[in-house]
């Protein structure tokens, strides 16, 4: 703890000299110009967005594909995680676990942590070889990424139940399976929800811009009409895209709330509806799933053994080992200060977004204290747009001003985290401290009792939080890189658009190595620090 | 005729300086015995002993002329399928309603498929089933309630429910009444056997509380420090014996 200070500044530092942060967009007077002009030409067009009823139409199929490919691919990545979940927590739940049974765990958390590691944009790019670009292409990067991420937190829920409450079960005799069915897997269920609810949300602001790497939905077509220049219908879209990613935040927010509270019939006739939602969603994929059969049916079997082998034989050349080397530096360094940044921004504004700093205050008078809700409303307002614009979009939208760079890229990633982390903080204050009813205000409030009470006792919900956001962080930078914020995303993408599969796959390797091992260091320090 | 329940010697120690010391006794099939004793005396670990979940360090447990603690597989599960415990806390399962958590009682007996069927879409006969011994147990009204919605008494007969649907050939309950007001402890035992006695099964149900051998048993088994100092009918667990009993040593 006691270098922890030092260190973080010297890796700032270090971080803050390694990135390339000048602005491309305004190297010269002349461009600085253009910039100008571009920023005014989307202001105006979003000022004016294309309301006319074709468009519209457009927007509204393309949300609803959009919606379709996060429903259904967190879906598919909710059951096939879970699957993985039961067999990596599969030692735990037996009486004597063979080696073997052992061996095959410890594989299913790699595979698992192997799967979350990269961004759905990768996955996009390597589905895209076999299926070509559309919804489903969408679909199966983001079910393989929830895959991972939710079959870790599911896994780490089994492995989390005490052994000493599915004893009862245990001792009934049922088969391992039988066991995790009505023991198990019912203790994690509120928890599950919540994880998976909090994926979907992740998953349709995921979707709404995996277009832009041929995965379908809202993305695709905004990117285009932003390279056109057509800001009215960019605008338009972009509405779309806000509507929906909004729409997600609040709603999973109100069924999360809604359901770790609920007894099992509500449980179970939620999955019942779930099950229905994603049949529903099924709909706009259908013209998609033809296209597919058509495409699979004229997929030469040959092509794709030679492809998956080529994507299986990492080139090891010096190289390609020195670019992915020196590739690792931009997303760790973007990573590290965005999270750094954005954590200072939640932090920062939490005094006036927490309603129990308000609520705790003893009573001002009633013109400050309305003024005081007014702003709290207004930061949470500019928080939710904050993220409820994807780090991709944000990227897009900055590079008109700023051109594409790692300037670009940290803002981009700064702007949506901030948006996420300031939910978080405030959440985690009021849900901890919300006065009872009848409780009377508080005696010491505001800023100095958030800094000195509030915040020590939930110490360590921020530093999970802070943690995750910093994951989510490193996972979008490979992502950015891959629209030309440079490091390993912007040479993976530079492999594969030109079929180099050997080096594609030793970056996508050194991204997954990058990811795991910061994974593996930080449960280290956790360790340490908890001791 | 194979005992219910036999221990041969059995020593089983632990680091706190409790456990059992050399226990021989021998259950009948059909037979109730209360196991009696002062706390730390053994009493829990005994039972553990004979559901096979402890393994003992000497001697054997022998249960339906089964060696719980050596089956592996299949094997141990059905043998386990003969044994049912309910124990103070613990028996039920969270966010599992009760109709699942009483249909559990047939996990042992159950193939994967069957247990995957009905959790996902019970069948009407289990169903009925389970309905029936719930009512009985003037629970009928609660089949779908989740076990956070029972009070203590409630889910004491729930997992009572489970053990009769299960309807193994020994029973074992560590102090099943301990968690319950008083006033209920007398009615919830004496349903606990009324259930015993229905099945036909044999039973050791661990009590701490002296005033509940009015209970309808067969035997007493009394341990103390780990050995069994005691072994007779009710009525010859007297005064001086339960003197000897619970008297703290000079």
């Amino acid at each position: 703890m006691r270098y922890a200070a030092p260190v973080g500044l010297a890796l700032t530092l270090a971080c803050l000299v390694g990135l390339d942060l000048t602005l491309p967009g305004l190297g010269d007077e002349g461009q600085g110009e253009r910039a100008l002009a571009s920023v005014r030409a989307m202001l105006s067009g979003i000022g004016h967005p294309d309301l006319g009823a074709t468009m519209l139409r457009r927007v509204a199929t393309l949300a609803a594909e959009t919606t379709a490919i996060a429903v259904v691919g967190t879906a598919m990545g909710a059951v096939a995680g879970l699957a993985l979940a039961v067999l990596a927590a599969s030692p735990c739940a037996q009486r004597s676990p063979s080696a073997a049974r052992r061996t095959a765990a410890e594989a299913t958390w790699l595979l698992l942590d192997g799967l979350r590691a990269l961004p759905d944009f990768v996955w996009a790019l390597a589905v895209l070889l076999v299926l070509g670009p559309g919804p489903i292409t969408g679909t199966v990067a983001i079910a393989v990424s929830v895959t991972g991420i939710l079959g870790r937190a599911f896994g780490r829920l089994l492995v989390a139940v005490p052994p000493r409450s599915v004893r009862a079960i245990e001792r009934l005799g049922g088969s391992p399976a039988a066991t995790l069915l009505y023991g198990r897997l019912p203790r994690v269920a509120p928890a599950a929800w919540s994880y998976g609810l909090a994926r979907l949300e992740c998953s349709m602001r995921n979707a709404s811009v995996i277009g832009v790497v041929g995965g379908g939905g809202l993305g695709a077509e905004l990117f285009e009409e932003l390279g056109y220049g057509r800001m009215d219908r960019m605008a338009t879209l972009l509405l779309g895209l806000l509507v929906l990613t909004l729409a997600a935040d609040t709603g999973a927010s109100v069924l999360r709330r809604r359901l770790s509270a609920a007894g099992v019939a509500t449980r179970t006739a939620a999955l019942r509806v779930a099950l229905i939602v994603v049949v529903v969603a099924l709909v706009p994929l259908l013209p998609a799933l033809e296209t597919l059969s058509v495409t699979l049916s004229r997929l030469d079997p040959r092509v794709a053994t030679q492809t998956l082998s080529r994507l299986l034989r990492p080139d090891l050349s010096v190289s390609t080992l020195r670019e992915a080397a020196l590739g690792v530096g931009p997303p760790l360094a973007l990573a590290w200060l965005s999270t750094l940044l954005a954590t200072s921004v939640a932090f920062g504004v939490l005094p006036w977004t927490s309603s129990v700093v308000r609520l705790r205050a003893r009573g001002p008078a009633a013109a400050t204290r309305a003024a005081a809700v007014l702003r709290s409303w207004l930061l949470r307002g500019v928080a939710l747009v904050a993220r409820g614009v994807p780090e991709v979009a944000w990227l897009l939208l900055l590079a008109a001003a700023m051109g594409v760079g790692q300037a670009a890229a940290l803002l981009a990633l700064t702007l949506h985290g901030a948006g996420v982390l300031t939910r978080l903080f405030t959440e985690a204050v009021d849900d901890r401290f919300a006065p009872r009813p009848r409780e009377r205000p508080g005696l010491a409030a505001g800023t100095g009792w958030l800094v000195f009470a509030a915040l020590p006792r939930l110490a360590g919900t921020l530093r999970m939080h802070v943690a995750l956001q910093g994951e989510s962080n490193l996972r979008t930078a490979y992502a950015l890189g891959m629209l030309g914020a440079g490091g390993l995303g912007e040479s993976f993408y530079g492999a594969m658009s030109f079929w180099q599969l050997e080096r594609a796959s030793t970056l996508a390797l050194t991204m997954l190595l990058v990811f795991v091992g910061l994974d593996r260091l930080g449960r280290g320090l956790g360790r340490l620090l908890a001791r | 005729m194979t005992p219910a329940l036999a221990f041969a010697d059995v020593h089983r120690s632990f680091s706190t300086g409790r456990g059992v010391r050399g226990v021989t006794a021998t259950l009948g099939a059909g037979e109730v015995v209360a196991l009696v004793g002062p706390s730390g005396a053994g009493k829990s670990t005994l039972l553990r002993l004979a559901a096979g979940e402890l393994a003992p360090e000497a001697g054997t447990v022998s249960t339906g002329g089964h060696d719980l603690a050596t089956l592996r597989g299949a094997a141990y599960r059905s043998a386990c399928d003969r044994v049912g415990m309910l124990t103070q806390h613990d028996n039920l399962t969270p966010g599992l309603s009760v109709l699942h958590n009483v249909m559990a009682g047939r996990l042992g007996r159950w193939p994967a498929w069957l247990a995957l069927r009905n959790r996902l879409r019970p069948r009407a006969p289990d169903v009925a089933e389970v309905e029936s011994i719930l009512d009985r147990l003037e629970l009928g009204d609660r089949l779908h309630a989740d076990p956070r919605e029972l009070s203590g008494g409630e889910a004491q007969r729930v997992a009572l429910a489970r053990l009769s649907y299960q309807r193994p050939d020994l029973w074992l309950a560590d102090e099943p009444t301990a968690g319950l007001d008083p006033r209920l402890r007398a009615r919830a035992l004496a349903l606990l056997i009324e259930h015993v006695r229905d099945a036909e099964a044999a039973a050791v149900v661990a009590l701490h509380d002296l005033e509940l051998l009015d209970a309808d048993v067969d035997r007493v088994w009394g341990l103390r420090d780990g050995a069994l100092v005691f072994d007779g009918t009710p009525e010859t667990f007297g005064a001086d014996a339960r003197r000897e009993l619970y008297e703290a040593r000079p």
